[in-house]
């Protein structure tokens, strides 16, 4: 019990790091996935055979191995990038694939007299997307971005395979001084499971607000 | 009269909506055979037709979310050929001036009643905030729902939600107004509101084209009955003709189908 409250503020600060890889990964990851989506939606000529080949790619290969190519194989091909930019990158890619299937199915949701309607105000396409679907979309994507982001917040632990310090590899080097592995890894899962649980519950907020105009 | 007596009467005071040879086909199914419609300044053109006749179709023909095989469309000052390269710019121009009612509203749920209103002029005509707000406001009290421009659209009715589809339409001071069967998702004690806005818009002046099976609104509104079945003009005239001495077969059969079927109340005021 003493050695977690001692390692409690050691861990927490790595916790921080975890949460804000985890923000900055799914920020890039939206973008990314949303981009991806938009381009198959809009049936964008060689873009969407593109996104099609980039979501298939990520889909089917472990997270661990991306983050390895990301680290270990682009500086071969001249792409220098340090533990923690490595690590963004992996998982945006990774999120953003995954978002990108989230955001393709809710923008196909949204009724087609929307895309009418808003045409016929006179609109472009592309003012169409950006004011009148991808607002739409967004709420129907909203359960899957929450289930994305507490799936990532788990996943920032591979990324202490390239030495980024996040929560799992500050236990880890905790045990490796004072080789309590139960108390610590006890610790840290009670860290992330705390931050999921608060993650859930903003979601639900987040959810409820973006729901207000449903009756 | 000649079936031509709208077409002269569009000629006698200008034209604002022209469209010529329109023809549409899905795969092999020819939806349109080559349909004519030329609307005057402050015309009311009803058009009716059997399910599956085309007429919703040549609606959509007419703004171009459906692209035709053939034909020429002008609104205004505005003419796109079908088939010609595909200039977005002019299509945008010209549906800013058509304003298009749908017969299931297509509100944006996202935005409130004014928002809705708003968004044309603040998106397309580029206005300021304050001013979309005021002309909205202008529009949602014509309409009789100035009271509600800060509800979602899911909190109206379905009477309520169209006549906030048809400010949303006026909002882009459209020169003409198409609606595509606007009472007809409505519910029967629904449709009076409905098309009392639709009268008072006809009364003030607006070229109207509408798709409808509301017998009692075309008599009372319409300069112009077109009956399409098939794909093609089967005959038009004006109401009292089509209805009381319709030439054709087909026309005297459908009017007497929908006769036997309820009909809204229309003229009724309801705010």
């Amino acid at each position: 019990m003493t050695l977690m409250i001692q390692s409690l503020p050691w861990l927490a600060q790595a916790a921080v790091t975890t949460l804000w890889l985890t923000v900055s990964s799914i920020a890039i990851g939206l973008l990314i996935g949303l981009a991806a989506a938009l381009v198959r939606v809009a049936r964008v000529r060689g873009l969407g055979t593109l996104a099609r080949a980039y979501i298939s790619v990520i889909r089917g290969t472990p997270l661990l191995v991306q983050i390895y190519i990301v680290y270990y194989g682009l500086p071969q091909l001249g792409i220098r990038l340090g533990p923690i930019p490595s690590g963004i990158l992996a998982l945006s890619l990774n999120s953003g694939a995954y978002l990108s299937e989230s955001f393709r199915a809710a923008l196909e949701s949204v009724d087609r007299g929307q895309m009418d309607a808003a045409l016929s105000l006179g609109m472009s396409y592309w003012q169409a997307m950006s004011r009148i679907i991808i607002p739409q979309s967004f709420r129907t994507a909203l359960p899957t971005i929450g289930n994305t982001f507490i799936g990532l917040l788990k996943d920032t632990s591979l990324i202490s395979v390239i030495t980024v310090t996040e929560l799992l590899r500050a236990a880890t080097l905790v045990i490796a001084a004072t080789w309590q592995p139960f108390t610590l890894y006890i610790e840290a899962a009670a860290i992330y499971w705390v931050m999921s649980t608060a993650f859930s519950a903003l979601q639900q907020q987040v959810e409820r607000v973006a729901s207000r105009h449903v009756r | 009269m000649s079936d031509n007596q709208g077409s002269a009467v569009a000629q006698a005071v200008g034209t604002m909506l022209d469209a010529r040879g329109i023809k549409e086909s899905f795969g092999t199914l020819t939806v349109l055979k080559g349909i004519d419609l030329a609307v005057g300044r402050g015309e009311v053109v009803v058009v009716m037709g059997p399910s599956g006749s085309g007429k919703s179709t040549f609606l959509r023909c007419l703004t171009f979310p459906e692209e035709p095989d053939a034909g020429t469309v002008r609104v205004g000052d505005i003419t796109i050929k079908a088939g010609a390269a595909k200039n977005q710019n002019d299509r945008r121009e010209l549906r800013r001036n058509a304003g298009m009612v749908f017969q299931h509203f297509n509100l944006f749920p996202h935005k409130t009643v004014i928002e809705n209103v708003m968004e044309g002029p603040i998106a397309v005509r580029k206005m300021e905030k304050a001013r979309a707000r005021a002309l909205a406001m202008d529009l949602l009290a014509k309409v009789g729902l100035a009271d509600h421009a800060d509800y979602y659209p899911s909190r109206l009715s379905g009477g309520q939600q169209q006549r906030v589809a048809i400010a949303r339409a006026l909002a882009m001071e459209p020169q003409v107004m198409l609606f595509n069967e606007p009472t007809s998702a409505l519910d029967p004690e629904l449709v009076g509101e409905v098309l009392a806005v639709m009268k008072n818009l006809a009364r003030e002046g607006m070229t109207m084209v509408v798709v409808t099976h509301e017998i009692a609104f075309a008599q009372d509104v319409a300069d112009r009955v077109m009956f399409m079945d098939g794909g093609v003009v089967v005959e038009e005239g004006t109401p009292g003709q089509l209805f009381t001495s319709a030439r054709e077969e087909r026309t005297r059969r459908f009017l007497g189908l929908i006769n036997r079927q309820p009909q809204g109340t229309p003229g009724k005021p309801v705010f």
